[in-house]
């Protein structure tokens, strides 16, 4: 049975490039593209890992989606990672270190990193 | 750190130039205070020299008028001195002739009598008779009564034959009458010193007949005419002025201690220096607290940048990252996909390169607007309904989540150039759509009475803009917050360059919101004349 990953987007193109990369390699892939419906895409089925962008637009971050998700405790077994243009940077680093994250995918466009990096977290 | 340095340094410099000036006022104030005292004093000499003066005068012409005897004892000559002692206004203790060698001839004299022929205090007297010169004994005790004598001669013919010799009481006279009456404040005195240093008045009694004790100021009353000084009594510094009194070697001395003689000056001085120093604390204050402020301003200024590189950043790694990931998906998989899903990644990147020229060209167009450049415009009449038809279009294809509704009558013309028009709606569109929640409805219109203005609304059912926010969304790079301490992703130049675009055609740019419920963003260009139609569109539709 092939991984399921959460994809917490809100960029239509990068959901586009990112859904696609991960299909074509074998993954079940969700998108949610704000806190609520990732969320319930949680309770549908639980996904192996959320790639969780944190510029979600509007009012709600991605590290909304992450504090709920490691307060409810309902998810133990889904890997975090936080997915962003900006995931290298030292202010992100250290909230997702805060949060017990020690994951960090930087989001840059090239499909053979997203792969890599996945399998590497579900590894 | 080095300006407060600066400023700190100039405030010192100026507080001690101030009080430099403060302590050169005080000195100017100390030598007219003394310059007065002076003169002061050289009055009281003169008007002593006066006093002697009219007394002797009227001793000799009393003497002059009599027709003396100038024999021992003899009993008129005695009348006529007891007449003159009755009578005279100054020399009223006693009187008394003596030979020109000195022997008594005749005296009256009130009690407690005169002092004896042989009494020290005549030396001065006689020093004077034989230098021709008006002359004043000693001031000398009888039974504990000062006295003092004065000598004028009894002329025989056109030599003198003998001596007047009138007497005065030091201790009730006129001269200490006057000296009890002068005030210098609780530590000033007054005296009048004879030749030898003998207090012939003073302005405390008791101390009539002794002895002036300061030998420094005696001694400087000897050598000079006048002057003023300073001496030690004791552990108490004191100021005397000195005046010779210009006949009999006698002086006018006035004594005060320097603490209260300069007293008030010193006070003056210590207030004026202490209004310095409090100008100085509050100077120092105001420049560390302006410095203080400065410095906060230029953190949050370099905080500001960091966080407008950190914006920009963002803005721009966005769609690079869409076009480098469609690109590299098209470039490992293309063999493999299907016509749509290589055109579909090949609009991903001609869409977001798109994007990011826009995005480019309007920092670029923030700059210019920082730096206060000029933008040109090339007004020309378009048609608001095409315009916003035009835009809602566009952005229909970048949404799937939103409505666009244009409400806009047909023929309105307005005078504005063509890509001004399009950055003006794109950039309000756009932020419509940022702003508002997936299925939101974005309406976009126009309206203009003839012979006014035309009005363009764009209204979304967003978020909403807080009243706090609301002054300040058209100031460039300014970022909305989002009520969680954090603010709204994007550069900050939208509504700057959309104000700034309207105002260069004459009009006027309005924001209304309210928090959760929407936000409406008006605003005016003028109303251009109708368009001609267009022949060839004319000839396609007949």
């Amino acid at each position: 049975m092939s991984a399921r990953v959460l994809i917490i987007e809100n960029d239509p193109d990068i959901i586009t490039i990112s859904h696609a990369t991960l299909t074509e390699a074998g993954f079940e892939v969700d998108v949610a593209t704000n806190v609520g419906d990732a969320l319930a895409a949680c309770e549908r089925s639980t996904p192996d890992l959320a790639l969780v962008d944190i510029r979600l637009g509007m009012r709600a971050t991605g590290w909304e989606f992450i504090r709920a998700v490691l307060k409810s405790g309902n998810w133990p077994s889904m890997h975090l990672a936080v997915f962003s243009v900006h995931a290298e940077e030292d202010e992100y680093l250290a909230e997702a270190e805060a949060l017990g994250i020690g994951a960090v995918v930087t989001k840059n466009g090239d499909p053979r990193i997203l792969l890599h990096e996945v399998r590497r977290l579900l590894n | 750190m080095f300006p407060l340095v600066m400023s700190l340094g100039l405030v010192v410099a100026l507080g001690a130039i101030g009080l430099v000036a403060s302590a050169g006022a005080n000195r100017t104030a100390q030598d007219i205070h003394q310059a007065d005292r002076l003169t002061l004093q050289r009055t009281l000499g003169g008007l002593a020299n006066q006093y002697f003066l009219f007394v002797a005068k009227d001793a000799l012409d009393y003497a002059a008028d009599q027709r003396w005897s100038l024999t021992v004892d003899d009993p008129a000559d005695r009348a006529r001195l007891r007449t003159f002692v009755e009578h005279s206004p100054v020399l009223s203790h006693g009187a008394a002739l003596v030979s020109l060698t000195g022997a008594p001839l005749n005296s009256f004299a009130r009690d407690p009598g005169l002092p004896a022929a042989n009494d020290p205090g005549y030396q001065p007297l006689r020093a004077l008779l034989l230098r021709r010169e008006l002359g004043l004994s000693s001031v000398m005790r009888v039974e504990g009564v000062s006295v003092v004598a004065l000598a004028v001669p009894v002329m025989d013919g056109d030599t003198p034959g003998a001596l007047f010799v009138g007497f005065f009481r030091a201790d009730t006279g006129a001269l200490q009458t006057y000296n009890e009456r002068l005030r210098y404040g609780k530590t000033g005195r007054a005296y009048l010193v004879d030749s030898a240093g003998g207090i012939v008045a003073s302005s405390r009694r008791a101390e009539v007949g002794g002895r002036y004790d300061a030998a420094a100021v005696l001694e400087r009353l000897r050598d000079e005419h006048d002057g003023f000084m300073t001496f030690a009594r004791g552990s108490v510094r004191y100021i005397a002025s000195y005046a010779s009194v210009g006949v009999g070697g006698w002086g006018a001395i006035t004594e005060q201690t320097e603490a209260e003689f300069f007293g008030r000056i010193a006070s003056g001085g210590r207030t004026v220096m202490l209004a310095l120093l409090a100008l100085l604390i509050v100077a120092a204050g105001t420049v560390a607290v302006l410095n203080h402020k400065r410095q906060l301003a230029l953190r949050k200024a370099y905080e500001y940048k960091g966080q407008l590189l950190a914006n920009t950043t963002h803005e721009l790694k966005t769609p690079l990252t869409a076009i480098r990931g469609s690109a590299m998906t098209l470039g490992m998989r293309w063999r493999e996909m299907k016509p749509q899903q290589v055109d579909q990644f090949l609009s991903i990147i001609h869409r977001r390169c798109d994007a990011l020229g826009k995005l480019i060209e309007r920092i670029l167009m923030g700059a210019r607007l920082e730096a206060g450049r000029e933008i040109m415009i090339a007004p020309e009449p378009i048609d608001v309904r095409g315009a916003l038809r035009a835009i809602a279009a566009e952005f229909s294809e970048a949404t799937t989540h939103h409505t666009i509704v244009v409400d806009a009558p047909d023929g309105l013309i307005v005078e504005v150039d063509p890509d001004a028009m399009d950055q003006i709606l794109g950039l309000l569109v756009e932020n419509a759509i940022k702003y508002s929640p997936e299925g939101g409805e974005i309406r976009i219109g126009a309206e203009g009475a003839p012979d006014e203005m035309v009005t363009v609304r764009v209204s979304d059912p967003g978020v909403g803009i807080s009243a706090e926010d609301r002054g300040h969304v058209f100031e460039p790079y300014f970022k909305g917050s989002r009520g969680d301490g954090q603010h709204f992703a994007g550069v900050g130049l939208g509504l700057a360059i959309a104000r700034h675009l309207v105002c260069l055609h004459g009009g006027d740019i309005h924001v209304s919101s309210q928090s959760g419920v929407g936000t409406l963003f008006s605003f005016t260009l003028p109303r251009g004349r109708a368009m001609a139609p267009d022949p060839a569109v004319a000839e396609v539709t007949t």
